[in-house]
């Protein structure tokens, strides 16, 4: 790596040439097992304190990227740093400090809490678990985590079951928060919310991450919500990162065919805006079975000879506009 | 990738016209361990023949339940308590099961929302679309087969000779939602209720859905009832929208005057609330609050506890409708005005 320029903020984390494959069923009672690229050569660097948006269709690898920086899962190859240390190196003890630092807020919080503990048990969870400070000070530390997620304090004595489905959410984010991590994977976190709700819980994120300093690497498939909470947006497709850049580069001057399509597939609430948008056909391709060349190619409009043969190279295209089309210019 | 998804928004004509499905004052109950419960409080619907009804609002705002009541479909524990459902002026709710079986996936069809629990893992995709040819039309088993493979291939399924002989595992979320399309207009309904039919989909598969959908609806003339949470689906594929909150209709517009000038308090919140791909806000404006459990439900105003401008005549009493326009009414005792 070349000397490191002033006015680059820290590296949180920092995943080199990750690759990461599941084995699928025998192709024959004999035959080889099928491998599917889950992960296919990603590169990407976490500044701390920034919120990078990971979006693409499912399936196209998005949450194994949160599980691999998470290391709930090894990588098959490459290296992912997190705060400097090599995660899939370091020992237990050590990797028993990092782990603290990491927080996972998931889709559905019902199935992320406990049923048979109260609310204000699992919040305080994370601590005892920790050995943080004495009981009085961890309890005090839950009732100061309540507060900056706007629960009423009553709640403490209540099960999971007995509220709303935003309370619940804001229940795993106090839990998730209380050891005061530095990075939070939100992997779809606010998917399942009702939009009214879902206002409140993305503007409680964006709080709590200028109060507290987080980081947030925030996987969704919803590009409107992305724009409203990311500083920059990675577009994944079959497992590889196509495109990456500031939020308001990306959503204003997609270079990718792909992030256009699917920035245009999203419904816009305006009548008026019908006609202007434009489909893209077919479906993901198999990740057992991918595309030569470009994965894209056989969805994309633009696609010519050359797409179909050559892996296109993830390039710089603008200043912090990175892409991998062949084509990307000549689309401008 | 250059075709419009949906036509430009139909006129709101026929409006004075007979409408095709009609709901009037529906309730429904169910009863809990707990007691019972009004989840549907006098809703009243109308949807006029051949254009998109767009029913939307947030979990347990009683939207599907309503659509479920007028079919017949609810649950073992739900009710109907009153009001009455007229579908090409029969009343639905007086009807006797036969005849309702007989009306069910013929005059009317519904398409839910994950369509790989609706379709049967251990029937062929085929088998189970010639099904509803066999019942409802009588066609032998090779003639609905052959009939199978053009509504296969109308929902857009490629190669839908081949395909008709496979299995719901080996077809994707998007192809599964269009075969349980092809099941639902088999036999060319009139009304075509889509429950949230793109939720579980990606919002790439989402516009091909919304786009056949749309396509459909002109080729076979039916209307449609689209379920749905989402605005933005609304905005694109609805003609006229009812919105519910807590178990009640509080707004009914054609789709360009709701999202103009909305004069319900909850629909515009909820506008503001949307995070909007074409625009970047500082700060989302959220409703405080969550919406109440059914439960919970008060006679008076139900979003009062969550609205800015509600006053003392708020409470206690329902907010009767006031018809604004042809085909738009409000209930609300301080709408917002119309400029």
């Amino acid at each position: 790596m070349t000397a490191p320029e002033t006015r680059e903020p820290e590296i949180l984390v920092q995943m080199r040439d990750v690759v990461r494959h599941f084995v699928g069923p025998r192709t024959s009672f004999f035959g080889p097992r099928k491998v599917a690229h889950a992960v296919n050569g990603v590169s990407l660097k976490l500044h701390a304190g920034e919120t990078l948006g990971l979006v693409g269709e499912s399936g196209c690898g998005k949450s194994t990227i949160g599980q691999l920086i998470l290391n709930l899962m090894p990588p098959t190859s490459g290296s992912i740093t997190f705060m400097g240390q090599d995660i899939t190196k370091v020992d237990k003890g050590e990797w028993r400090r990092l782990r603290s630092e990491m927080q996972l807020v998931f889709q559905n919080p019902l199935g992320a809490l406990n049923p048979r503990l109260t609310i204000g048990a699992q919040s305080r969870e994370p601590l005892d678990i920790h050995d943080v400070g004495d009981v009085d000070g961890r309890d005090a530390k839950v009732l100061e985590m309540f507060e900056a997620v706007s629960l009423p304090v009553h709640l403490l004595d209540r099960y999971p079951h007995q509220l709303s489905g935003g309370q619940q959410q804001r229940v795993v984010i106090a839990r998730a928060l209380i050891n005061s991590p530095k990075l939070v994977v939100c992997d779809e976190s606010v998917s399942a919310l009702d939009v009214s709700v879902q206002a409140q819980v993305v503007n409680l994120l964006a709080d709590l991450q200028k109060k507290l300093g987080l980081t947030y690497l925030f996987i969704t498939h919803d590009f409107s919500v992305v724009r409203h909470i990311s500083s920059r947006i990675a577009v994944m497709y079959l497992g590889r990162i196509v495109e990456l850049a500031d939020t308001e580069v990306l959503l204003e001057n997609p270079m990718h065919p792909y992030t256009r399509a699917l920035i245009s597939a999203v419904p816009v609430p305006d009548p008026r805006a019908r006609a202007s948008r434009a489909t893209i056909k077919g479906e993901p391709p198999n990740p057992f079975n991918p595309p030569s060349g470009c994965a894209f190619h056989a969805r994309c409009p633009h696609a010519d000879a050359k797409c179909r043969s050559q892996l296109p190279e993830f390039r710089q295209i603008g200043e912090k506009h990175m892409v991998a089309c062949h084509h990307a210019e000549a689309l401008a | 990738m250059n075709k419009p998804v949906i036509s430009d928004v139909s006129e709101p004509n026929g409006l004075h016209q007979k409408p095709l499905l009609e709901v009037r004052d529906l309730s429904v109950v169910f009863d809990t361990p707990e007691g019972t419960v009004e989840v549907v409080d006098s809703v009243s619907l109308k949807v006029q023949p051949g254009r998109t009804l767009g029913l939307v609002g947030e979990s347990g705002s009683g939207k599907s339940v309503t659509c479920l009541a007028t079919l017949g479909l609810l649950a073992a524990r739900g009710r109907v308590t009153g009001g009455e459902v007229l579908f090409n002026d029969r009343d639905l709710l007086s009807i006797s099961e036969a005849e309702m079986s007989k009306l069910r996936g013929c005059e009317v069809a519904m398409v839910f929302q994950d369509p790989m629990v609706s379709l049967n893992p251990v029937r062929s995709i085929g088998w189970q679309i010639s099904e509803s040819l066999i019942l409802h039309q009588g066609l032998s088993r090779d003639a609905a087969a052959k009939r199978t493979i053009g509504l296969l291939d109308m929902v857009g399924i490629p190669n839908a000779k081949n395909r008709s002989d496979e299995y719901p595992h080996q077809f994707s979320g998007g192809m599964s939602q269009r075969a349980m399309i092809a099941m639902a207009i088999a036999c060319q309904p009139k009304l075509l209720i889509a429950d949230e039919p793109t939720t579980a989909l990606d919002v790439t598969i989402q516009a091909q859905i919304l786009e056949l959908l749309s396509d459909l609806k002109k080729e076979l003339n039916m209307a449609l009832i689209l379920i749905t949470h989402d605005l933005g689906v609304i905005a694109e594929a609805a003609d006229d929208v009812a919105v519910m909150y807590a178990g009640r209709v509080v707004e009914e517009a054609p789709v360009l005057e709701l999202f103009d000038a909305p004069l319900h308090h909850y629909t515009l919140g909820l506008l503001n609330s949307l995070p909007r791909v074409d625009r970047k806000v500082d700060r989302l404006s959220a409703i405080e609050g969550a919406a109440p459990p059914p439960q919970e439900f008060v006679t008076g105003c139900r979003f009062e506890a969550r609205c800015g401008s509600c006053g003392d005549a708020c409470s206690g009493i329902r907010p009767d409708f006031t018809e604004v326009s042809p085909g738009r009414r409000v209930a609300c005792m301080h709408p917002m005005s119309i400029s």
